[in-house]
């Protein structure tokens, strides 16, 4: 089962410690164990570079990060998930879209929620895979249309029609399947630093520069960065939705499915943690950065992340989707149904856009035309 | 009667000057050659004539005895007088007691068959100093001459008549033969210690010894330096030379205005301006003393040293010259308060007084008869008074700017009680035609930096085609266009600017609210997810590595240096006779 998760871009195709295939380091096809990002060999250093985190890397750890990333083991989170279908759900297969919805038994799922086809096969193999958390609809359907009214009425250069009356289509709320990823980061950074002062005489400014070598390491833990694990949903709208209030996060039960829809994941913990990585080395160099105090500047000159005491969850939380439509376009909307938080693209307005900056132009112009009248 | 006893004294005093000499005469005869009679012989008698008696029988024979050495040397005798006065002596001049002192035919004076002398004549009571030349031409030069007779002067005048002799001899004699060595003064007067400030007001004040203005340049500007003598009780000198007696020419200006006599008044009040031709050197410095140092302030001759460049470097000499005194005159002006004679308690509001003020006739009848009819419509109708000043003499007096606006006030023109108005003055500069526009109480809101710009192209694009006729009138009408249109608070350009500008800020207002729509974008970072209190930084090193020091220099402050050696700030500085000056500094060409 582990063959499944290995990571096929890992695989080594040249020997960079040859020299003769060494000046053809660069076509290589290493990944960074920092940010995954190709790597670049310098044959000045004998190293591998990244050229987007700065990392420097022997090729020894390289493969003990390869061998390290092959035996990424989620706390056997696949045990957990894959192996335990719940009892008392059904599962529906739409054969437009490709989602999986599930149910409780004796709630019907008549349309599929994202692409709203009513073609929907039971499907009788599958069941729902048992999630570890799950996060409650807060947010009902007259208090969604309360906050997207007011959404959308403080929102700028909307269309009058839109804005008056939206009228919301095919509102679903559907429990959608987010990975939850726990993780230490332990880290290494370099960075140049530098103390200027300056003075003066009768001729000249002087300005000294000290410049200094700081190495620094730490570490930290994440706990609970989202991921969701849906294809149907763009992946930057679901980021949108964030935050979750975690503390009404609560251990999985049947029992919250009722009247309303859930999708199975289609995307699994692996196929997710890239991303979540970047948010993590991100936020670690960060952490790292800020720690480094008294310089004028500080610029990094290279480092290291690894991670430890990983962990992973399968959780479902709250979200509505919607369209609205518009001049012939769907303009497609995702709601955190526990904040109530909403996100997506508004239609824009050219006429009124102009309008407004005219009318203030106008204005103000006539202002400093009457002020300028006093002035005079 | 007087001259016959005069000639009595003559021969009483070469007699007894004879009789010191003959003792001489003993001892070497060769040294005792003192004319050519007309059989080829030598006549031995008195050169120093003293009849103010304070130089010793032996001084006059050194005197003497120094006169026969530089006869010999220039082929020309010398013969040398004090007394009190001419007029006393019944004569009417110094030629006149040269010529008859020439003509007595007892004791012939002359060297040669031309008979050749030059007579020095010195009156105590007028401290002046007369020279006499007869013969075939003169052999020495009339600023050596000149500087001889001004140094006799301020030497006799303190009494010193054997130094004042000594210092006349020596300076003729350096000017025959420039290798000779000068004789010692018992005594240098020349420094603070005798300076006795004096008058002297018997000396030209256009002392032109370079030549460089015409005889009717000369003629104007002898006229041109009395009028602004009398009028403002100030001295004005103009001295060109070939040489500044080999000093500094700063030093040199400052010495000549002190030990000359020149000034007015007991801070002896004047300016004067020095042109040293030295070729060499071609440098002119101006320099003042009395109430001048603060009348005409040393920035001030910074600016007119500029104003001189350009005619000095185009070798029109005489216009550069015309500038520093058209200058000076103007500054004084401008110092005054009042105008024609009206003090400004005096000035009495004129309604009814031509608003087209043409008094050489400049503009046409038309013209004026129009301007005026359209002035009078636009006084009644804005109450804005316009007036159209053409008088090109004022200049010579005034700074342009100076004389529109003092004509405008001491005439009594204006509208209102805050004398609201504009006022447009035509003139010529340099021979090219000028303009300058003044504007007064109420009018200066209505009449803004930029009104004022517009006026002025139309102004000056009619002077461009030479015609002061097209200039009065298209400044009259687009006057009055402005005034009707004077509700209007800001032109069409800055209109545009304004729009421009607030349309550039609102648009990026309108930028930063239609960015508040989107909502979607992919989270890059985790700071929310990180555990509290989990992180941990260890280890952090600083290691030193180098230290680089860049340097840059300082902007220079900036400073008006003159060409001079002097500094040409404010402030006085000290001749050498003691005398405070300003000015110094200078311009070389």
């Amino acid at each position: 089962m582990n063959e499944e998760y290995r990571n096929p871009d890992f695989a080594i195709e040249r020997d960079p410690s040859d020299p003769v295939q060494g000046s053809n380091a660069g076509n290589l096809s290493y990944k960074c164990p920092n940010c995954t990002m190709p790597l670049k060999f310098d044959p000045h250093q004998n190293l591998f570079v990244c050229e987007y985190c700065d990392g420097t890397f022997a090729l020894e750890q390289i493969k003990n990060a390869e061998n390290e990333e092959t035996g990424y083991n989620w706390n056997e989170y696949r045990e957990e998930i894959h192996e335990e279908v719940l009892t008392g759900t059904r599962s529906y297969v739409c054969k437009s879209c490709g989602a999986e919805i599930v149910t409780t038994a004796v709630t019907s799922a008549t349309k599929c929620p994202y692409c709203g086809n009513v073609l929907l096969v039971a499907d009788s193999i599958s069941g729902m895979l048992k999630p570890n958390k799950i996060i409650p609809f807060v947010i009902d359907r007259p208090e969604l249309e309360r906050l997207f009214n007011a959404f959308v009425k403080k929102k700028n250069f909307v269309p009058k029609v839109f804005k008056n009356n939206p009228v919301l289509k095919e509102v679903e709320g559907v429990y959608e399947p987010f990975w939850l990823y726990d993780s230490g980061v332990d880290g290494h950074a370099n960075f140049e630093g530098t103390k200027t002062r300056s003075w003066s005489d009768a001729t000249y400014d002087y300005t000294e520069t000290k410049y200094y070598s700081i190495s620094v390491d730490g570490d930290m833990h994440f706990s609970n960065i989202p991921a969701d694990g849906s294809k149907r949903l763009a992946n930057d709208m679901m980021d949108s939705l964030e935050p979750f209030d975690y503390s009404r996060m609560i251990d999985f039960e049947p029992g919250y499915l009722s009247g309303h829809m859930a999708e199975r994941f289609d995307e699994d913990a692996d196929q997710n943690l890239e991303r979540v990585k970047r948010r993590m080395w991100t936020s670690a160099d960060s952490v790292l950065r800020e720690s480094v105090t008294g310089y004028s500047s500080v610029k990094k000159t290279g480092g290291s992340l690894q991670q430890f005491d990983r962990d992973v969850r399968y959780a479902l939380f709250p979200v509505y989707v919607f369209n609205i439509g518009y001049q012939g376009k769907d303009y497609h909307y995702a709601v955190n149904g526990q904040t109530g938080k909403i996100v997506g693209e508004l239609p824009f307005s050219k006429g009124l856009y102009w309008k407004w900056i005219l009318s203030r132009v106008g204005v103000v112009f006539a202002a400093v035309y009457i002020i300028s009248f006093f002035l005079h | 009667m007087k001259k016959l006893f005069i000639c009595l004294l003559l021969l009483g005093s070469m007699f007894f000057g004879f009789a010191g000499i003959a003792v001489a005469d003993e001892g070497d005869s060769d040294e005792l050659k003192a004319g050519l009679s007309e059989n080829g012989e030598y006549y031995y008698y008195n050169r120093v004539l003293d009849l103010t008696d304070t130089i010793s029988a032996e001084e006059r024979k050194e005197l003497c005895m120094y006169v026969f050495e530089f006869m010999e040397a220039a082929k020309c005798d010398l013969q040398i007088c004090f007394l009190n006065s001419l007029e006393r002596l019944d004569f009417a001049s110094a030629d006149e007691f040269a010529e008859y002192y020439y003509e007595a035919k007892d004791y012939p004076v002359g060297y040669g068959k031309d008979r050749t002398v030059l007579f020095m004549v010195y009156e105590t009571e007028t401290r002046r100093c007369h020279v006499v030349f007869f013969g075939t031409s003169s052999i020495f030069s009339t600023w050596e001459v000149f500087k001889a007779q001004l140094v006799t002067e301020y030497y006799a005048g303190l009494g010193n008549h054997y130094d004042a002799c000594l210092d006349f001899i020596n300076r003729l004699y350096k000017n025959i033969d420039p290798t000779v060595t000068a004789k010692e003064l018992r005594t240098d007067m020349m420094n603070e210690e005798y300076f006795k400030p004096f008058h002297n007001d018997h000396t030209d004040r256009l002392l032109d010894f370079s030549g460089l203005l015409t005889d009717d340049q000369a003629t104007e500007m002898r006229k041109r330096l009395q009028e602004i003598r009398d009028m403002f009780a100030i001295d004005i000198i103009v001295l060109t030379a070939p040489n500044a007696d080999g000093k500094d020419s700063e030093v040199f200006n400052d010495d000549f205005y002190d030990y000359g006599g020149f000034g007015v008044g007991p801070d002896r009040d004047g300016i004067i301006l020095f042109v040293n031709m030295d070729p060499n050197v071609r440098y002119y410095t101006i320099s003042t003393c009395g109430s001048c140092i603060d009348s005409i302030p040393n920035d001030y001759i910074e600016q007119i040293y500029d104003w001189m460049l350009d005619d000095f470097a185009a070798g029109a000499y005489g216009d550069g010259i015309e500038v520093f005194v058209d200058s000076v005159a103007r500054k004084l002006t401008a110092a005054s308060n009042s105008f024609n004679g009206i003090r400004p308690e005096d000035i009495v509001l004129r309604p009814d007084a031509d608003r087209v003020v043409d008094p050489k006739g400049v503009l046409k009848d038309s013209v004026k008869d129009e301007l005026e009819d359209m002035i009078a419509e636009a006084r009644d109708r804005y109450n804005t008074d316009i007036l159209v000043l053409v008088d090109e003499d004022a200049t010579d007096w005034y700074f342009p700017e100076e004389y529109v606006k003092k004509y405008y006030n001491y005439m009594g023109y204006g509208e209102g009680t805050q004398r609201s108005g504009i006022a447009l003055y035509l003139y010529s500069e340099g021979g090219k035609a000028a303009y300058k526009i003044y504007v007064a109480g109420e009018a200066q809101k209505l009449f803004k930096d930029d009104h004022l710009t517009v006026l002025s192209n139309y102004v000056k694009s009619a002077l461009g085609g030479g015609s002061f006729n097209g200039a009065a009138e298209k400044f009259v009408r687009k006057t009055i266009f402005l005034e009707k249109y004077k509700h209007y608070p800001m032109s069409f350009g800055m209109a545009i600017l304004w729009l421009l500008g607030i349309f550039l800020v609102v648009l990026i207002i309108a930028s930063i609210k239609k960015a508040a729509n989107k909502t979607v974008a992919t989270a890059s970072t985790a700071g929310a997810y990180l555990v509290p209190g989990s992180t941990h930084i260890r280890n952090l090193k600083e290691n030193y590595i180098r230290t680089a020091v860049t340097k840059t220099r300082r902007p220079e402050p900036s400073s008006s240096s003159s060409g001079g050696g002097r500094s040409s700030g404010g402030g006085t500085h000290h001749s050498s006779s003691g005398t405070s000056h300003g000015g110094g500094g200078g311009r070389h060409f």
